[in-house]
This record gives C-alpha cells, sequence and structure tokens, in this order.
C-alpha cells in the first residue's frame, strides 16, 4: 500500500532532501542527540508524506509545525529524555578550543531544560521567529513563551555561568 | 569565549551529521502507520472496551489508593499503591475542594489527591501507543476532571478523532463531546473552567487551516457547557485575534480576551460585548501591534480589570524578553455592567523599570495585586485604584520566581493581606 504515488512521490523526495538538512539542525538543538534528532525527524516527514495533499502548498510549514509539537509533547508522553552523550560529541568540527568548549557547555545547558523551553529558545534564538509567531507554532499563549523564555535563560545562566555574555540576549528576534 | 546565543545555538546545530536522504525511511514509517490505521478500528473497540472496564472499577469500587496526610501539593508526597508520586510532572490546585490534579511523567497517568480526604485516585486514561489524554484540568469545585482525548498519529490524510470527555470523579462516569477538525499534535490546546464548574473554555487547532492559513492550521476557541443532565454542549465559538484567551468573570458569564491590538470582553453567545483599543507601541511597524501584556484579570465585582503591561518607550522593543529591564504599567480598565456598554478611560500606573510584570489576583474590588520582576527579586504590589499607590506586600527570595505568581495567588485565595 504505497502512501505517495507517481508524482506525489516524487514531489516529496524532493522536498524531504532539500529541508532535510535544516529539519536535523533544529531537531539536534530539541534533542541534544543525532540519533534521537534523526528519528524526530523521520517521524516528521512521515507526517508530512501522510498529509501530503492536505500539506500541499505549505509543507515547510507543516513540517515545522509537526517538528516542533512532537519534540514537546512526544518526549514527553514516550518517556523518552534527550541524553547528552559528551563521549561521542564529534571533534572535527571546525572552529578553536573555546568555540568547541562554547557549544558543549551548551548544548550540556540545553539538555537540562524542559522540552517546551527548549522549545521555545530554539524557535526564537535559532528560528528567529517573533514571540507570536512562537506562541502559534506552539499552540500557547505570549504570555507563555514570554515566561518560559525568561525562565530558560534564568536557568542557562545558573548552569553555565561563563556563559553569561552568551545568555544575556539583547538580540531581538524578528 | 564570547559570540551571541543565535550565533552559538548555530554553531551547535552545525555538529549535527545531516543524513544525505531520509525520504526512504519516512515513506517506509508512513506505511507502517498506514497499515496501522487498518486494523485501528478494532483495536479502538477493544481499548474502548478495556478502558470503560478499568475506569468504572477503579471509581466505583472504593478502591482509591491512600496516601499519608500532607501538603496537598507536595509532589514529594509518601508512595501509594498508584506508585510513587516523586515523578509528578504537573499539578493543576482546585483551590475549592483542596484537590490536586497530578499527572506524572511515565505513562502520564493523572493523579487527583484530595487535601480533606487525604486520598489519591488514578484517574486512568489510556496512553498506550494510538490513544492519549492531555490538557487535563480539574474543576474548581474539585468533582470533575476535562480532558481532550485523541486517537493518535492520525493517518491517511484523515483528520484525528478527538473528543473532550469530562470524569465525574465521584461516580467515574465520564461524558464525551466529538471535535471533529480539531487536534494537531495534542488532542487540545487547552481547556479552562469557570469559577463555577459549570462551563468550559477550550482551545484547539483546526487541522484544516493548513490548506488555506498559511500552513500553521489555525487555533479555535469555543465554549462548552455541562448540562443538567451531564451531556456536554458545544457553545459559541469565540472570537480572538491573538493567542491568549483568559479571564472568566467570576459569574461565568463573560470572558476576557487580549488581542494584538485590543481588550475584548465576550459573552456567553461568543459576542464581543465591548471591546478596549490597546494604543499602538512604537515597534508597530516592525512587530505589528504586539504589546507585552503579563496577564489580565478580573476585579471580584466584575467591574474592572486589570492588565501588566510593558510601557512604549522609542527605540525599545516590548515584544521581546532581552534581559534589560524596560518601564513597566499596571493598566486599570473599568468595565460597565453586563448588558450595557462602554468604558471610562483607563488608569496607568507607574510600576517603575522592571523585566517582567503579571497581575496575579485582586486583593479587594479597589487593590489589584501585581508581579513584578527585576532582576532575580519578586514583589507583588498591592496598587490602590483610586489612588494608584502602590505597597510590597509580598516578596520572593532569588530562587522563587518561578512559583510566585501561583503563590500569591494562593495567598490572595487565602485571605492572607489587604
Amino acid at each position: 500500500m504505497a502512501v505517495l504515488d507517481g508524482e506525489a512521490e516524487r514531489e516529496f523526495r524532493e522536498f524531504a532532501r532539500a529541508e532535510t538538512p535544516a529539519l536535523m539542525r533544529a531537531a539536534y538543538l530539541l534533542t541534544g542527540d543525532s540519533h534521537h534528532a534523526q528519528d524526530l525527524v523521520q517521524s516528521t516527514l512521515a507526517n508530512v508524506a501522510l498529509h501530503w495533499r492536505a500539506a500541499t502548498g505549505h509543507p515547510q510549514a507543516y513540517a515545522r509545525k509537526s517538528l516542533y509539537h512532537q519534540a514537546v509533547s512526544w518526549w514527553r508522553w514516550r518517556g523518552r529524555r534527550p541524553e547528552t552523550p559528551f563521549a561521542v560529541v564529534p571533534d572535527a568540527t571546525p572552529g578553536d578550543d573555546d568555540d568547541r568548549e562554547r557549544r558543549l557547555v551548551v548544548r550540556a545547558a540545553l539538555a537540562r531544560l524542559t522540552p517546551k523551553q527548549r522549545a521555545v529558545l530554539v524557535l526564537r534564538y535559532f528560528e528567529d521567529l517573533p514571540e507570536s509567531e512562537t506562541a502559534r507554532l506552539l499552540g500557547c499563549s505570549i504570555g507563555t513563551v514570554k515566561s518560559q523564555t525568561r525562565h530558560a535563560l534564568s536557568r542557562l545562566r545558573a548552569l553555565a555561568p561563563e556563559l553569561g555574555e552568551v545568555f544575556d540576549v539583547t538580540e531581538v528576534p524578528r | 569565549m564570547s559570540g551571541s546565543l543565535r550565533s552559538t545555538l548555530h554553531a551547535v546545530s552545525r555538529d549535527v551529521a545531516v543524513p544525505v536522504d531520509l525520504a526512504d525511511a519516512a515513506l517506509r514509517r508512513a506505511g507502517r502507520r498506514r497499515r496501522a490505521h487498518v486494523v485501528a478500528p478494532v483495536v479502538a473497540m477493544v481499548a474502548v472496551a478495556v478502558l470503560v472496564f478499568v475506569v468504572t472499577s477503579v471509581f466505583s469500587s472504593g478502591r482509591h489508593a491512600v496516601v499519608p496526610a500532607g501538603p496537598v501539593s507536595g509532589p514529594g508526597s509518601a508512595p501509594s499503591s498508584v506508585g510513587a508520586v516523586s515523578d509528578v510532572r504537573s499539578e493543576f490546585a482546585a483551590p475549592i475542594a483542596r484537590a490536586a490534579l497530578m499527572y506524572r511523567d511515565r505513562g502520564g497517568t493523572p493523579i487527583v489527591v484530595s487535601a480533606d480526604g487525604d486520598a489519591a485516585r488514578a484517574l486512568r486514561v489510556s496512553s498506550s501507543a494510538g490513544y492519549r489524554g492531555d490538557a487535563y484540568a480539574l474543576s474548581p469545585d474539585g468533582a470533575k476532571v476535562a480532558y481532550g482525548w485523541q486517537k493518535a498519529s492520525p493517518v491517511g490524510g484523515a483528520q484525528p478523532k478527538t473528543q473532550l470527555r469530562v470524569v465525574t470523579l465521584a461516580t467515574g462516569e465520564t461524558a464525551s463531546l466529538a471535535l471533529p477538525g480539531i487536534g494537531l499534535g495534542e488532542p487540545v490546546e487547552s481547556i479552562t473552567w469557570s469559577a463555577d464548574s459549570a462551563r468550559l473554555l477550550v482551545q484547539g487547532v483546526v487541522t484544516e487551516g493548513v490548506e488555506h492559513n498559511g500552513g500553521y492550521g489555525t487555533t479555535e476557541c469555543f465554549l462548552v457547557d455541562l448540562a443538567p443532565s451531564g451531556a456536554l454542549v458545544r457553545g459559541a465559538t469565540v472570537p480572538f485575534t491573538g493567542p491568549d484567551v483568559d479571564g472568566w468573570s467570576a459569574d461565568g458569564e463573560r470572558l476576557l480576551s487580549v488581542g494584538e491590538r485590543d481588550v475584548a470582553v465576550t459573552n456567553r453567545s461568543g459576542e464581543v460585548v465591548e471591546s478596549v483599543k490597546l494604543p499602538p507601541t512604537p515597534d508597530a511597524g516592525r512587530y505589528g501591534h504586539l504589546f507585552g501584556a503579563g496577564g489580565l484579570l478580573w476585579s471580584p465585582d466584575q467591574k474592572r480589570v486589570a492588565i501588566a503591561m510593558a510601557r512604549a518607550a522609542p527605540g525599545r522593543p516590548l515584544t521581546t524578553i532581552d534581559g534589560q529591564p524596560r518601564p513597566q504599567l499596571l493598566r486599570l480598565i473599568s468595565l460597565a455592567p453586563s448588558g450595557s456598554a462602554g468604558t471610562s478611560a483607563p488608569i496607568d500606573v507607574d510600576l517603575g523599570q522592571a523585566l517582567d510584570a503579571q497581575v496575579v489576583g485582586w486583593a479587594d474590588n479597589d487593590h489589584p495585586l501585581v508581579g513584578v520582576l527585576s532582576g532575580d527579586v519578586e514583589q507583588v504590589y498591592s496598587v490602590d485604584v483610586r489612588t494608584g499607590d502602590k505597597r510590597v506586600v509580598v516578596r520572593f527570595d532569588p530562587g522563587v520566581t518561578w512559583a510566585a505568581p501561583q503563590l500569591a495567588g494562593e495567598i490572595v485565595r487565602a485571605g492572607g493581606f489587604r
């Protein structure tokens, strides 16, 4: 029983190939682990495939909403928590020691946040979405986005005080 | 080490290896879900039968687990036969009944704890594959629990089957209301009880919106009445322009809704009976008319509404928490009695420079309480609506700011201060 036929499958494959890098990077920030990230993106793309006709014209938006909703509710309901296996952090990525250390510390600190706090930070400071869009995407109020952002940043400051300037956010997401 | 949060997140994200093509794996997974969908009706019938049997047996046999007496909201309470409650994820207090609804991280089994009877009762909702509940809300009188229920993983483009369910705790009777079209990611977004435990405000995402609303689906907000027969009756759709709908009036007849440009009062028929325009912000051109409203609450006599918000300041964004304090104000709006129109000019009270401000309650009809966060310290002010004078009534030490608004609300309900 094919999920998609002919032209629809070709379009979906094209879409998946183009969007996988961006979805993987967001999923990695949300889960803190490359295997979980791949699992999350696979599941997201499966959702898109199953709703390909309904999502026609807006597959990116549909995929993004599915990704973030799953990241918040999926882990909770399946009792799965992202882990931070430092031993397998790739060390071949470019950057000096300071950069690498900062990435490690930030990644470890992100893993200590709740899924919703992580989602709010990623949407606002990685995807550059304003509060209203973040709220709409996560299906919560702007007040919740504000409070989650505040508490997330406060917790990150407490977890990694040496990165104070990173979390003293002065930039304004669009 | 230096760098902004944004650039650091982008740097971290580049640490992941990106697979060349996940389309095959995704299509295989989609195929498995579709096949599962074929047998789902049979599984559904069996699961519903089991669910009905379990819920009925739990509530009708009186075999409620007993926990030792203690604070109702203490997440570290002693173990009971429903399992240790140390892994409680959320709790929602019902102040009148002195009961709390908690649900646990693993398996999501909700537990209702009553302070009066010291009894813990497990509300069993299947969380196995294919079925799930969410947005649990305990009624203010502690007698009922409402939740959204959904057959998960909708497949084949079909809409998810979503229901609103209300369980009467004393009898285990469950009333349900089909919500066709609602449900994307979660059964419903939120459920809010009116103070008299007679009505519900339900928010959910309409998935059909994917086709014609920018791809996100649209949030729908509607009222549900609990009929005397126990049936759930879907009421009016509440029009609103923003994502926040708050503030049941004490009589359950009106709702406050804050949009991007105005505050609206809606009656039970979903009609906007009053709308108060909010002034545009200096960021209007760049960010629209968003403002940083931090909660809005009716006064007990339902004649006033208090809203905390960031004050417009040239060149300063209102729409983001950037770690910098900004001028905050408390806006007081006097509303005409129900059924008539018109408002007097709003009164603004300066709250000084702060990171955030939220209305947390009313001490009486003339004194709203507003929590103000400055640095790591949160203080709750009582503000005199006639003079604008404010005084600190509660000061929370650093480290407890997370719970401060809730704590303040509890203190108010207990009549702790005026």
